[in-house]
């Protein structure tokens, strides 16, 4: 009896001892399932959903006419799926032979632990289709997109360049990123843990959306004419740089936008990373440089315009050098007495700092920053520099001396063209112009317009017309220091800039070293275009008036030709404006 | 003449029974699932493993006639034949057996590989019920020798397979059974002890894959990916389907962690993370309460026996089931380290699905034969009612 008792007892301590057990795992499930469950859910839709993304066309860069400047193709490209590949060695001599890379590094890739490994982006036709008929296993295709400059070398700095993966790297393929990237679309699918695709329903798939296209201001026409006497031009004075630039001046309206040397984004692959970066450097926009004296025209104008000169006033030149505010300017041809519109037309540096000192250095400031000097353009490109203008408090007794001969200054030369092309245009400043709209190309609808914007009216229109008629006689007048810049059929109104660049110490000029430019717009009372050419450091010569006005002339001749401009008799013109 | 007649068969335990078939053709359900192989693009083929697993069970139900149909006393009067003949057919495994991922486990019978210690559990079991049905000496230190002795000559020889799971559960089963027959407590005590320390000592003589699962059960909530694909696979697929399943379960059929060939061993060991996948908590759980239900009638069996020898069989047999069903459900959730221990009753496989029939067939056995015993231990032939 007590045994069987015991034998009871005991069973019935087994019993609750494995009540206890099973309670235990019940507890534990409820924790994994119920509590934990998100967190298991997602391990588990980790392991067999994937995201396979579906490439998203880039949108085109077009000029104003829609002549594709940048433009994404689609292509192949060839992956692994490294575990479904059985025979590796024999895989990779295949593809080897066939794609031209060494059998090793393919080899290499192919026994990596990943489900997925590039073998070769970017197949021509010609190797995707020989891989093909290889028929190998654990190989796919993936349709990508290959950016293409159709144009080659035109626009390259400011078009910039793409990477691997289609993204902006560098100029307005990076600047526009947001609207010419798209987005990205997606399709999940589930795998196995072979990895193996399911194809399966009812999956979310988000749709993508192609990149949207950008049209340009720039002409690609007038583009390859200002590249090719650019080119001329640097061939000649082999210089460091050299840049154009052409404007509307109505609109501000940027038609071309040459750097030199001249760079193709299609080949910067093999360029080293320093090479790089200088081939691509878009110097218009970017670099600053002491104008010299392409900025008297706008002291002459500030002057006239609060009265304190007229155009016949005359001052005291010299004869090649005077002291002013204690300082000693000098000219490269002497001059005795000048009117304001002689010291135009032969550059007088004495002459233009007599006009700055009546004018005042809180007026000249004022003028000269009304410009558009001293404040970013607002082009869409990185690091776009404001140029340097000292307020007045803290300008330096020759200061007022130096900013009228384009020292103590420094301008990129998108303002300065800008800035003439505001005297162009009767004294209204135009804020300057690189994208025209935004377009979607699967609609064609406008998405974005980008209007001419005015920035302000700097001179009256007679004003305008006065400092015109000087700029007329720099290139008209026989001795003026733009005549090489003279037309047969067109009149044209332009100033040469001779600027000394300052020495790397800071402490004074070069003696060897010039910047040389030359700005004119024309026809000179209906302008149609303003026109900059600026040569860093050419060889030689070093005047504009040399160097850079016969290129700025081509430029002109060139494009009133192409803009089917009629020529006309120059005298009539000068004497009925617009 | 007949082997068994109307009022024996009209005694055997009918919830044990109802609930045996039960989980056997829940399994049989799962088993098919599980053996689903997916080979991508949405195509995918079944293994005749479910086949397999129905004919197993056909075969399982005569043995289960046959073993009914003889008395269990019989059968334990011939318990040490059976566990000579059992301990021979380990030490031919360990000559002839066929080796998989580095153990012997098997004899390969051409149809059919046959994993020798399953049967092993069964023998121990008959030879202890027998040994401690007439245990003179379970007040004494000393006479715990003897039943221990019986259980570890196989425990070391399967343990050298090696197959330390299945060793293990000869563990539990001693010590219930020589708990049941009633060995002091002291004792008992006295043994778990030296177990505990003993435990350490098991570390020295774990082969490297061993310490391995030991050391990934230790630390499997890390979150290294590389070692979720490594040492922690099972344990975070299995848990990755049971936790992925949720309340109600993706739907028999639709485990995306069995289907797409992430769980391993999915219609063996790790059965039951399939059926937490597709039936989810409400369903794991109702399997669980028909083990524990099944456990309980068998304990039920256990009680109303008035032979000793009866008793223990049906003790050692449910020790033996409840503790290999716990161990393989903790181990699917991570609450054990990983051992190949199949689900008793659920798991495909020959082996594994005899003995359970085998077991069950003892059990209902002696629910059939409540026999007045004419023994002469005082303790028999009386009745508590």
């Amino acid at each position: 009896m007590a045994l069987n008792k015991t034998q009871q007892t005991r069973m019935s301590i087994i019993a609750v001892v494995l009540a206890c057990a099973f309670a235990a795992v019940l507890g534990q499930l409820y924790r994994i399932q119920c509590l934990q469950h998100a967190r298991y859910e997602d391990l588990a839709r980790r392991q067999h959903l994937t995201k396979v993304k579906i490439p998203v066309r880039r949108g085109t860069i077009t000029d104003c006419r829609g002549n594709s400047l940048a433009i994404s193709l689609p292509v192949e490209s060839l992956y692994a799926d490294p575990k479904n590949v059985k025979q590796k060695s024999m895989t990779a001599w295949k593809l080897a032979a066939v794609l031209g890379m060494e059998p090793q590094d393919i080899f290499a890739r192919l026994i990596r632990g990943r489900r997925f490994m590039w073998i070769k982006r970017r197949l021509t036709d010609e190797e995707h289709s020989r891989v093909r008929v290889l028929e190998l296993k654990g190989l796919g295709f993936r349709r990508e997109y290959r950016r293409v400059y159709p144009q080659g070398m035109l626009l390259g700095q400011v078009l910039g360049f793409c990477g691997i993966d289609d993204n902006g790297l560098e100029g307005l393929e990076l600047q526009l990123e947001a609207y010419l990237m798209g987005r990205p679309g997606y399709r999940q699918t589930r795998r196995d843990a072979a990895g193996n695709k399911i194809a399966a329903s009812r999956l979310k798939k988000e749709p993508a959306a192609n990149g949207l296209d950008v049209m340009l201001t720039i002409d690609a026409n007038i583009q390859r004419i200002a590249e090719e006497e650019l080119d001329n031009a640097c061939e000649q004075f082999a210089p460091l740089t050299g840049m154009a630039i052409v404007m509307e001046p109505a609109t501000g309206d940027i038609l071309a936008l040459a750097n030199w040397p001249l760079f193709d984004p299609n080949t910067f692959r093999g360029l080293s990373a320093a090479e790089l970066r200088s081939r691509s450097h878009n110097t218009a926009v970017l670099d600053v440089y002491e104008p010299g004296s392409t900025f008297k025209p706008f002291v002459v104008s500030a002057a006239l315009e609060e009265e304190v000169v007229t155009p016949d006033t005359v001052f005291d030149c010299g004869n090649g050098s005077a002291v002013l505010n204690g300082r000693l300017l000098r000219d490269s041809h002497p001059h005795g007495e000048l009117t304001v519109s002689q010291i135009i037309t032969f550059s007088s540096n004495p002459g233009v700092g007599g006009i700055a000192i009546r004018l005042g250095k809180e007026k000249l400031h004022e003028y000269v920053r009304a410009f558009g000097f001293g404040r970013v353009a607002g082009l869409p490109v990185a690091c776009e520099s404001a140029g340097l203008l000292a307020p007045p408090r803290s300008w330096s007794r020759f200061s007022i001396t130096s900013i009228p001969m384009g020292q103590e200054v420094a301008v990129t030369s998108v303002q300065l063209a800008a800035a003439y092309s505001a005297i162009a245009a009767s004294g209204k400043l135009m804020k300057p112009r690189l994208v025209k709209s935004i377009v979607d190309p699967d609609t064609g609808q406008v998405v974005r317009e980008f209007p001419t914007q005015e920035v302000g009216r700097v001179i009256s229109p007679q004003t305008a017309r006065r400092v015109t008629d000087m700029l007329v006689q720099v290139i008209e007048h026989e001795r003026g220091t733009g005549r090489r810049a003279r037309l047969e059929n067109y009149l044209l109104a332009g100033k040469t800039g001779t600027a000394q660049k300052s020495l790397p110490n800071g402490r004074g000029y070069s003696t060897t070293d010039y910047v040389s430019s030359f700005v004119a717009f024309a026809p000179a009372y209906r302008p149609r275009v303003c026109v900059l050419v600026k040569i860093d450091t050419p060889r030689g010569s070093h005047y504009g008036g040399t160097v850079a006005a016969p290129a700025v002339r081509e430029i002109i001749r060139r494009t009133l030709a192409y803009l089917d401009v009629p020529p006309a008799d120059k005298h009539l013109a000068s004497n009925n404006p617009g | 003449m007949k082997l068994i007649d109307g009022i024996t068969l009209g005694r055997a335990s009918r919830p044990a029974m109802l609930l045996a078939a039960l989980l056997i053709l829940i399994g049989l359900a799962f088993v098919y699932s599980a053996s689903y192989r997916s080979m991508g693009d949405g195509e995918g083929y079944y293994t005749s493993s479910p086949q397999k697993q129905v004919v197993w069970a056909l075969v399982g139900i005569c043995v289960f006639l046959v073993v009914i149909s003889i008395d269990y006393k019989r059968l334990i009067e011939w318990a040490y034949v059976f566990y000579g003949l059992g301990l021979l057919m380990l030490i031919l495994t360990m000559a002839i057996g066929r080796e998989v991922n580095y153990s012997r486990r098997w004899i390969d019978l051409g149809f059919f590989k046959w994993q020798t210690s399953e049967l092993m559990k069964i023998a121990a079991i008959l030879a202890l019920a027998r040994l401690l049905a007439r245990w003179e000496r379970r007040a004494e230190l000393t006479g715990l020798i003897a039943p221990l002795l019986l259980a570890f000559v196989p425990v070391i020889i399967i343990a050298r397979q090696p197959d330390l799971g299945t060793a293990m559960m000869f563990l539990p089963i001693v010590g219930g059974m020589v708990f049941v027959a009633g060995a002091r407590g002291k004792h008992l005590l006295m043994l778990a002890l030296a177990a505990v320390l003993a435990m350490p000592c098991l570390w020295f003589v774990m082969k490297p894959y061993q310490k391995e699962r030991v050391l990934s059960f230790i630390q499997q909530d890390s979150d290294d990916p590389e070692r979720q694909m490594d040492d922690l696979y099972h344990l975070t697929q299995s848990k990755a389907a049971i936790g992925s399943g949720g309340l109600l379960g993706k739907g028999w059929g639709k485990g995306t962690q069995n289907r797409l060939n992430f769980l391993p061993m999915r219609n063996t060991d790790f059965i039951f993370a399939v059926i937490c996948e597709e039936w989810g908590f409400a369903g794991a759980s109702a399997v669980l309460v028909l083990f524990f239900l099944f456990f309980w009638s068998c304990t039920r069996m256990a009680e109303k026996t008035r032979d000793p020898a009866g008793r223990l069989l049906v003790t050692g047999v449910t020790i033996l089931f409840a503790t290999q069903m716990l161990v393989n459900t903790a181990m699917s959730a991570g609450q054990f380290p990983t051992v190949g221990l199949p689900l008793p009753f659920m798991s495909y496989g020959g082996s594994s699905l005899l003995m359970c029939f085998v077991g069950l067939g003892l059990m209902v056995n002696v629910s059939m034969r409540p026999t007045i015993l004419w023994g002469r231990d005082e303790d028999e032939g009386l009745e508590r009612e």
